[in-house]
C-alpha cells in the first residue's frame, strides 16, 4: 500500500485519540458532566395495561407554547391526586366533625341521665336508712301498713337505683324507660301514703314519742321530697325524648302530666335552638371548582380542622368517661397539630412556567404538594380511625346519625367498664380479670350485641371465644423465677407461641419524664393519652425537650432513658397476632402503671409497691394484625422501670 | 531516475474508508464509556461503606430504597422521612407487598442506633428481603 496514502489514516487516528482523550480527561475531571444524561429508561403504562420501558432521549429545550403546554398537562394530572386527596380529608373531617357534635350533644343529656341516676342512689340509701327506723322503732313497729310500706319502698328504691344506673350506661330503650317511670310513680306514691299514715301517728303521739319519731318522720318526709323531686325529673327527661314522648298516653298522674307538658316544651324548646348538624368542609363541587394553589389551601385547611374536631372528639370522650365539664377536658386534652407541608399555593397559582428551568420549578412544586397532600391524607385518615376506636376499614357514610350516636354511647360505656376491671386496687395478688368479651365487644364497634357495626366498622374478631374456651380461674399462681427465666423476648404471636409459653415485650418507644403530678393519681392527662405520635416533641419535666426513644433490651424490665424520680413515663410498642388470640397479659411496674391495648384500658395499678409479675393477671383478646400497647408508668422517689408479659391462654391452660 | 515524491499529487484522495473507520472507532468509545443508569433514587451525600465481599445483584425498579444517613436521618426512595412515617410506610408495604425487595443505603459514618431501629421495624413488620448497600471497586 502506498505509505502517502496512510497519512491521513494516521492524522485521523492522531484526531480521535486526542479527542477521546479531552473528552476522557473532562468526564474525568468534572463530575457534573460525568453525572449528566443523554437519555433515561422510563417505564411507562400502555392502553392495555402492560408495563413497558423505554428510553427517552431528552429533546432540545421548548419554546415557551410548548413549555406551557406541557406544564399545563402535568399540573391537569397532578390536580387529579390533589382533588382525590382532598375529598378523602373531606369525608374524613365530615365523619369526625358529625362525631364531635353528637358527642357533645350527648354530653347534655348524658349529665341530665347522670343527675338523675345519683338522685336514684340517694333515694336508695335513703329508704335503706328508713326502713329499719320505720321496722324497728317502738312508735312505728306497732303498725303493719308502715312496716309493709317501708318494705316495699326500699325494694322499688332498689330496683329503680339499679336500672337507673344500667340505663345511664346503656341506651334509653322505650320499654325501659315507661316500666321505670311506672316503678317511680308507683314508689312516689307509695312514700306519699307512708308520709300520710306517718302525719296521722305523729299526731296521736305524745309530746315525748314525738320528739323520739322526729328523725324517722323527717328522713320519711325527707324520701317523700326526694321521691317527688325524681319522678318529675325523670318524666322530664322521658317526655325531652320525642321517640319515648307518644308513648306515655296512658299515664294519667297529675305531676307526670304536668311534667310531660315541661317536657314536651323543653324538648320542642331544644330543637329549635338545637341547629342541625353543619360541617365545616367545602362542597365537593367547591373543590372541584377551586385553582390547583387554591385546593392545596383547601387541603392544609381541612386538614387543621381535622386536627380541631379530633381534639373537640377526645375532650368530649373524656368528659364522658370522667364526668367532667367539656371546657376542663379541652384542657386536659393535648391538641395534635398535623404537618401541613410547606406553604405551595402562591407559587402553584402564580404565572405559568415559560421556559425549562421555570418548568423544572413548578413540577417539584406540584410533587412537593401531592407528596404533602398524601401524607396529611394519611394523617386525617389515622385521626379518624383513632376516633373511632378501631382501625381499618372505613365507616359507612350511610350510617345515620342515631347509629352513630349509638356507637359512641356504647364505647364510652364499655371503656367504664372496662376501666373498672382493669383497676388492681383492692385486689388480691394473682388475681385474674376476664376482659374478653368487653374487647370483642370493642372490636366489634363498641357496641352492644345488638349493634353489629360501631363508628369505624372494621373487623375481623369473632365472639365464639365464649363457648370455646376454658373457665377464667379467679387466681393464678406461677412459678415466678421459671416464667422469668423462659421468657423470651419477642413483639410476634404466631403458631409457635402456644409452645413458647411466655414473651415479654422487649421494644419499645419510651419518652418521658413529665413531672408527677401531686393528688389524684393518673388524673392528669399527658399527650400520648390523646395521640401516639413517634415523631412529636413535647415540653417535659425541668422544661426538657422530650422525643420518643428506641429501646430495645433482653432484659425483662425496661428502665426508661433519662430515669428520674416522681416522674411520668410513655411507652409504646405493637404486638403482631397472625390470628384473634386469647392471651393473659401480666404487668409488673416500680412504681405505678396504667396500660391501654388498642385504647382499651387493661391494666391500672395505682399503688406504691414494688416490681411484681404476678401482681395481677388480665386476660385480654389481641385482634388479628398489630395490636398497639401503651404504657403509661409513674415513679416515686426511688428506681423506675416495667415489664409487660404475654402469653398465649392454650399455652398457660 | 529518483522519483519526485510531490509528482503525483494530483492523483493523491482522501479515502474515507479510515475515517469511517475513526467514526465507528469514536462510535465504541462512547458505546463503550457511556452508561444507561436508572433512577437508582439515591441520597447523593452518602458515603457508601466499603466491603470486599460484597456481591453484584442485577438492577431493579421494584426495589424500595431506605436510607440512613451520617447524622441518622431516614430517607425513602431518596426523600427525607421521619421514623413515625416510615413505620406507617412499612405497615402498608407489609399488608400489601410482603415480598418487597428492600435496599438499606447507609454512609459508612451511619450511627448503629437509627439503623437497627430501621432494621427492626423491617424485622417486626415481617419485610426479610432486605439487602444492605456497599461500595465496591469491581461493581461501582
Amino acid at each position: 500500500m502506498n505509505p502517502y496514502l496512510q497519512r491521513p489514516l494516521l492524522i485521523a487516528f492522531g484526531v480521535a485519540a486526542l479527542l477521546s482523550t479531552a473528552f476522557g480527561f473532562l468526564l474525568y475531571v468534572n463530575e457534573d458532566l460525568r453525572r449528566s444524561t443523554f437519555a433515561l429508561i422510563v417505564e411507562e403504562e400502555t392502553e392495555d395495561g402492560e408495563k413497558v420501558r423505554k428510553i427517552k432521549i431528552e429533546r432540545p429545550e421548548p419554546n415557551k407554547e410548548q413549555v406551557r403546554e406541557i406544564a399545563r398537562n402535568r399540573e391537569k394530572q397532578k390536580r387529579k391526586e390533589l382533588e382525590r386527596k382532598a375529598k378523602e380529608i373531606r369525608e374524613v373531617l365530615i365523619e369526625i366533625e358529625r362525631a364531635a357534635e353528637i358527642r357533645k350533644r350527648e354530653l347534655d343529656s348524658e349529665t341530665a341521665w347522670s343527675r338523675l341516676a345519683q338522685m336514684a342512689f340517694r333515694l336508695e340509701r335513703l329508704t335503706q336508712d328508713l326502713h329499719p327506723v320505720l321496722t324497728r322503732q317502738r312508735q312505728f313497729r306497732e303498725t303493719p301498713a308502715l312496716k309493709e310500706d317501708a318494705a316495699r319502698i326500699r325494694t322499688l328504691a332498689k330496683r329503680n337505683a339499679d336500672s337507673m344506673r344500667k340505663l345511664g350506661s346503656e341506651d334509653l330503650a322505650l320499654e325501659g324507660a315507661l316500666a321505670q317511670l311506672s316503678d317511680t310513680e308507683e314508689l312516689a306514691a307509695q312514700t306519699t301514703t307512708m308520709r300520710s299514715i306517718l302525719s296521722e301517728l305523729y299526731e296521736g303521739f305524745s309530746s315525748n314519742e314525738q320528739r323520739r319519731a322526729a328523725y324517722g318522720i323527717n328522713l320519711a318526709e325527707k324520701v317523700d321530697t326526694t321521691a317527688a323531686e325524681y319522678l318529675a325529673e325523670l318524666s322530664r327527661l322521658i317526655y325531652q325524648d320525642p321517640a319515648l314522648a307518644d308513648a306515655g298516653e296512658g299515664l294519667t298522674d297529675k305531676s307526670v302530666e304536668d311534667a310531660r307538658d315541661l317536657g314536651e316544651s323543653l324538648a320542642s324548646t331544644e330543637e329549635e335552638s338545637a341547629p342541625p348538624f353543619e360541617s365545616s368542609a367545602p362542597s365537593e363541587e367547591a373543590l372541584e371548582s377551586m385553582a390547583t394553589g387554591e385546593l392545596y389551601q383547601s387541603i392544609q385547611e381541612m386538614t387543621q380542622a381535622v386536627d380541631e374536631a379530633f381534639t373537640e372528639n377526645r375532650a368530649a370522650e373524656l368528659a364522658e368517661v370522667e364526668k367532667i365539664p367539656l371546657e376542663a377536658a379541652r384542657d386536659q386534652i393535648y391538641r395534635p397539630q398535623t404537618d401541613t407541608g410547606p406553604d405551595l399555593a402562591e407559587k402553584l397559582d402564580g404565572e405559568a412556567p415559560s421556559n425549562l428551568e421555570e418548568y423544572n420549578a413548578f413540577n417539584e412544586t406540584l410533587d412537593q404538594a401531592a407528596q404533602a397532600a398524601e401524607q396529611m391524607a394519611r394523617t386525617a385518615e389515622s385521626r379518624r380511625d383513632q376516633v373511632a376506636g378501631t382501625q381499618g376499614e372505613a365507616a359507612e357514610n350511610t350510617r345515620t346519625a342515631e347509629e352513630m350516636r349509638q356507637a359512641l354511647q356504647d364505647r364510652a360505656a364499655l371503656r367504664g367498664q372496662m376501666a373498672m376491671a382493669a383497676d388492681n386496687r383492692g385486689r388480691v395478688k394473682g388475681n385474674v380479670q376476664d376482659m374478653r368479651a368487653m374487647m370483642a365487644q370493642a372490636y366489634q364497634g363498641g357496641g352492644s350485641q345488638n349493634t353489629p357495626q360501631g363508628m369505624g366498622g372494621e373487623i375481623r374478631t369473632t365472639n365464639t371465644f365464649s363457648q370455646s374456651s376454658k373457665k377464667t380461674p379467679e387466681k393464678v399462681r406461677l412459678d415466678l423465677d421459671k416464667v422469668l427465666d423462659n421468657a423470651i423476648p419477642s413483639r410476634r404471636l404466631d403458631q409457635t407461641s402456644e409452645r413458647q409459653g411466655w414473651i415479654f415485650l422487649d421494644t419499645w418507644y419510651v419518652i418521658g419524664p413529665w413531672n408527677r403530678p401531686k393528688g389524684v393519681t393518673f388524673a392528669d392527662k399527658f399527650p400520648p393519652e390523646t395521640l401516639v405520635d413517634i415523631d412529636a416533641t413535647y415540653t417535659g419535666k425541668k422544661d426538657a425537650q422530650l422525643r420518643w426513644r428506641f429501646v430495645q433490651t433482653e432484659n425483662i424490665r425496661i428502665n426508661p432513658p433519662d430515669e428520674a424520680g416522681d416522674a411520668i413515663y410513655y411507652a409504646y410498642t405493637e404486638v403482631f397476632s397472625e390470628r384473634q388470640r386469647e392471651v393473659v397479659v401480666a404487668v409488673a411496674s416500680d412504681d405505678l402503671a396504667k396500660v391501654w391495648i388498642n385504647d382499651l384500658v387493661v391494666w391500672q395499678d395505682s399503688g406504691f409497691s414494688g416490681w411484681r409479675v404476678d401482681e395481677g393477671f388480665r386476660r385480654i383478646l389481641l385482634k388479628p394484625g398489630y395490636n398497639e400497647v401503651l404504657v403509661r408508668l409513674e415513679s416515686g422517689p426511688g428506681v423506675c422501670h416495667f415489664s409487660v408479659l404475654m402469653c398465649p391462654v392454650d399455652a398457660l391452660m | 531516475m529518483a522519483r519526485k515524491p510531490y509528482q503525483e499529487e494530483e492523483d493523491v484522495a482522501l479515502s474515507m474508508s479510515p475515517l469511517i473507520d475513526c467514526v465507528f472507532l469514536l462510535l465504541i468509545f462512547f458505546l463503550v464509556t457511556t452508561m444507561l443508569k436508572k433512577d437508582l433514587r439515591e441520597v447523593e451525600h452518602l458515603n457508601l461503606p466499603i466491603s470486599r465481599s460484597s456481591l453484584e445483584v442485577p438492577p431493579d425498579e421494584s426495589v424500595l430504597a431506605i436510607a440512613v444517613d451520617a447524622e441518622g436521618e431516614i430517607y425513602l426512595e431518596g426523600v427525607p422521612i421521619s421514623i413515625g412515617q416510615l413505620l406507617g410506610e412499612l405497615r402498608e408495604i407489609s399488608a400489601t407487598r410482603p415480598d418487597q425487595r428492600i435496599r438499606l443505603d447507609t454512609d459508612e459514618n451511619t450511627p448503629f442506633g437509627p439503623f437497627v431501629e430501621v432494621l427492626d421495624a423491617l424485622s417486626f413488620r415481617n419485610l426479610r428481603n432486605v439487602g444492605v448497600r456497599t461500595y465496591h471497586e469491581k461493581f461501582d
